[in-house]
């Protein structure tokens, strides 16, 4: 036993100095890079509180408007219903696979005054800039707005069916019933997702890095500080603005919010009998189909764009933007794919040790190693990705060498920033599996290590997969964090179709966005397959 | 133990690419991909060096050669207009390079002390939409027709939009630049990242003045067909001499080599393909370029503009507001 413990302290000991090297000493760095002149400045100079202005506002709208389409698709499908509710479903959760700035791309392919929709539709009359806030608030709004779908399809879901059937036995007309017990049971749920839509998009960055120019935002804004003005105090003070307000709302979300949840059932919620009136079900079917027929038209201008031989001059069908953008970018392809499936393995065992950490083992500052690991997650990629520019750009006594430029800095960061949420799921496992268990495992001989493998592993398969499949997901999509680190030697898919953006060569864009999603949906399915297959012999051998 | 020792040895393969490091020349330019890959292979195959390159726009190329003094990743810098070079010369990132191949280049085209050299010529166009008439002088953009229809980047992150900065600069003199500016920017539509991106933008008609390089506007615009006007400002064009430099600190034997190839003929024959103007008498001219000689060129102060490039970038954020 007392060689056990010995393990498990190392192994905190070296997850505790990861987490402090790479989560909190880039952060660190962005502080004491900062200073407060540097401040005083900020608020003195327009050219930098605009941009700040502009974000706040522009979250604010996304993140109302993300949560009512977000209510409106969620409460569709799992209360009223509605027929084909399994396709809605499916193509609502797209845009969380898809690279952002997708949907940036074809804003200009169907919005731009040489768009689709713009030149053929309405004869040349823009309706709005896409390169200012209408366009920023749209484009953000479809890229987003799964966020709210997803968590407030969980909250309707957990609301018992039995509030709804009591209410209507009392007499209680179906909007009263609506107003009086659903609207009120999802308040914490609306709220939350207003929050992360909020974030997600102060956070933002491809979208912007597209479309402003007529519309400066904080993020990109921070980035041109950086990469263009070599202004490291400056940028150092713009993340810091941009990551109070996301810090606020992401505390919000969790402390305030997140204890309010009114949950009705324990245990599995019997599926509703009662149908929505008609009139509701036809509002709801026809909001579904505008905002399905919505993300439809964007993505499916990306697949129209991707074979068009010069957008908006020449619309001869050709499938050279294919072979041309694999041909330059090869390269970019093979690193994204290899260092999202080196990175996403690592994320996911790496969240499952310090879940198990903070959930089952108690020792001093517990409490700060869950927060300091929950904050890369938290805090906007642009100020991570500062971060680790500011910070392993020289030597240090713990870094003996420069990691800039590096594969290993570019996989530190996508393990750190993704590792949360595999940890988040883990934790949920944790703390449905009985100690009991482990007991019995360590009283029939199994040291931590068989422990680990037989028992915890097998168990979180589900914590594990998510995690891993979410990190390979935002690996092979992210870009805000990533941009400050990528160099010659490691670049990356989403950093080339940037390049492809803003070299105007919008075919080719998106026919190599397709390329993406292609490569994600592809090894999501060998994930699954792959593991299934595990799982399966797993439960044959114990079953032996 | 076994397994501890296959732990051990996957950590260490792990490591090797860190380790082990072959003799491969790094580079950074501004060019567009396409158009870098083709210097790159041909130099390749007439060297047998093998090349690293990353793309990166000139100020964003002069903030990393900044961050990275201390430890350079690479080892030359081509493609970036000569302002840039000098405001790397003045932060003593580069290392001077003379060779025969350099001096066959005219001298007014490189720095003094060797430290850049340039190899191909570009000068400011205003580029317009067919059926937009198009403005002639600096003073037509300011008409009324313009009112948000001009793109053009910003002059703190494309070279392009500092040479246009710089130009007006050499040509009215620092404040009449800036009060000009001023007035320009309320005719202005969007400011972009990347010099190039006017090109498109102004091609597909989604505005209808662009602020760019001929050489950009011939190749990404005209040559890929869009329906692009070209019209040279009559009251002074500025301009940029493209180069190349050494960049302190990295490979600077194997930078030489590509200083030497791409001021030899072999190097500045290809410029014309791109619609570049090369500076080696000698090479050829594209048809559809415009000979230097018969435009109204600013009187540029190359290592003036280089040496204000902060003050003036600074001044002009101050009083744009972007």
């Amino acid at each position: 036993m007392e060689r056990e413990n010995w393990k498990i302290k190392l192994v905190l000991l070296i997850v505790a100095a990861l987490v402090l090297v790479f989560i909190a000493f880039p952060l660190w760095k962005v502080f004491s890079t900062s200073t407060m002149a540097g401040f005083v400045h900020f608020i003195g100079a327009p050219y930098f509180m605009r941009p700040f202005f502009n974000s706040i506002l522009l979250a604010a709208a996304v993140g109302s408007l993300g949560t009512c389409i977000g209510f409106i698709l969620a409460y569709a499908i799992e209360r009223a219903k509605v027929p084909l509710a399994k396709v809605y479903d499916l193509i609502g959760t797209i845009p969380v696979i898809a690279p952002p700035f997708i949907v940036a791309i074809s804003s200009i392919m169907l919005f731009g005054r040489n768009g689709f929709i713009v030149r053929r539709l309405l004869g040349g009359h823009e309706l709005f800039s896409v390169y200012g806030f209408w366009g920023l608030l749209i484009t953000e709004t479809l890229a987003y707005f799964p966020t709210a779908f997803l968590v407030l399809k969980g909250t309707l879901a957990a609301i018992h069916p039995t509030f709804e059937e009591a209410a209507r036995s009392f007499g209680a007309s179906r909007s009263r019933t609506f107003w009086k017990i659903i609207a009120p049971l999802c308040l914490p749920g609306i709220m939350s997702s207003f929050l992360l839509v909020f974030i997600e998009s102060l956070a933002d960055f491809g979208n912007p890095i597209i479309l402003s120019g007529g519309y400066q935002v904080l993020s990109v804004q921070a980035y041109l500080q950086i990469t263009a003005v070599y202004d490291m105090g400056g940028g150092a003070v713009m993340a810091i603005m941009l990551l109070i307000p996301s810090l606020i709302a992401y505390v919000i979300q969790k402390y305030v919010v997140g204890k309010r949840s009114y949950v009705t059932v324990a245990g599995k919620v019997p599926r509703s009998s009662r149908k929505s009136g008609i009139i509701t079900m036809i509002w709801c079917e026809l909001f579904c189909l505008t905002v399905i027929g919505a993300i439809s038209l964007y993505y499916g201008m990306i697949v129209v764009g991707a074979f068009v031989k010069l957008w908006g001059i020449d619309s001869g069908l050709v499938y050279d933007n294919f072979i041309k953008g694999l041909q330059m970018g090869w390269q970019y392809i093979s690193g994204s794919v290899l260092i999202a499936g080196v990175s996403a393995p690592i994320t996911g065992v790496l969240g499952i040790v310090i879940a198990y950490l903070v959930t089952r083992k108690k020792f001093f500052g517990r409490r700060a190693l869950e927060f300091t690991s929950m904050l890369a997650f938290a805090v906007p990629g642009t100020v991570i990705g500062i971060g680790y520019i500011l910070a392993f750009n020289e030597i240090h006594w713990f870094m003996p060498f420069i990691l800039q430029g590096t594969f290993w800095i570019v996989l530190a960061l996508f393990v750190f920033r993704n590792m949360p949420v595999g940890m988040q799921s883990a934790s949920a496992g944790f703390a449905q599996i009985d100690v009991g268990i482990e007991e019995a495992a360590r009283t029939l001989g199994a040291g931590n290590y068989t422990l680990f493998r037989r028992i915890i592993l097998p168990l979180l398969m589900p914590a594990f997969v998510s995690g891993v499949i979410y990190s390979f997901v935002r690996a092979m999509t992210q870009i805000s964090a990533v941009i400050f680190v990528v160099s010659g030697k490691w670049n990356l898919f989403t950093v080339f179709l940037l390049g492809l953006v803003e070299n105007g060569e919008l075919s080719i864009a998106a026919a190599m966005s397709i390329v993406l999603i292609l490569i994600v949906v592809i090894m999501l399915g060998t994930l699954k397959f792959v593991l299934h297959r595990w799982q399966v012999r797993q439960l044959v051998k114990a079953a032996w | 133990m076994t397994r501890y020792h296959k732990i051990f040895l996957f950590i260490l393969f792990l490591f090797l690419p860190l380790i082990a490091k072959a003799e491969t020349l790094n580079l950074v330019t501004a060019l567009d991909p396409l158009e870098a890959r083709e210097y790159v292979s041909a130099f390749e195959k007439d060297t047998g060096i093998k090349v690293n390159w990353i793309r990166l726009s000139a100020g964003e190329a002069l903030a990393r050669l900044k961050s990275e003094s201390k430890n350079p990743t690479q080892d030359v810098w081509f493609g970036a207009p000569s302002t840039e070079f000098v405001a790397a010369k003045r932060s003593a990132l580069l290392s001077p390079y003379v060779s025969k191949e350099t001096n066959a280049i005219d001298k007014k085209w490189r720095d003094k002390d060797g430290y850049w050299t340039g190899v191909y010529f570009g000068a400011i166009v205003f580029i317009t939409h067919d059926g937009i008439t198009p403005p002639t002088s600096w003073q037509d953009l300011l008409k009324p027709e313009y009112k948000g229809e001009i793109v053009v980047s910003y002059p703190y992150t494309a070279g392009t939009g500092y040479t246009v900065l710089a130009g007006l600069v050499a040509m009215q003199g620092e404040d009449n630049a800036i009060s000009y500016y001023e007035k320009l920017d309320k005719q202005i539509r969007r400011y972009t990242k990347s010099g190039g991106a006017p090109i498109v933008e102004v091609g597909l008609g989604e505005a209808n003045v662009g602020i760019v390089f001929d050489q950009d506007a011939l190749r990404k615009g005209v040559s890929r067909g869009f329906p692009l006007q070209l019209t040279y400002p009559t009251d002074g064009v500025p301009y940029e001499i493209g180069g190349v430099a050494t960049i302190k600190g990295g490979n600077e034997k194997l930078a030489g080599k590509f200083i030497d190839w791409i001021t030899s003929l072999e190097g500045q024959d290809l410029m014309q393909k791109w619609f570049r103007v090369p500076l080696l008498s000698k090479a050829q001219l594209n048809v559809k370029s415009k000979n230097p000689r018969e435009l109204n060129l600013a009187k540029i102060d190359i290592e003036k503009a280089g040496n204000s490039r902060e003050e003036l970038i600074n001044k002009w954020r101050e009083k744009i507001g972007k």
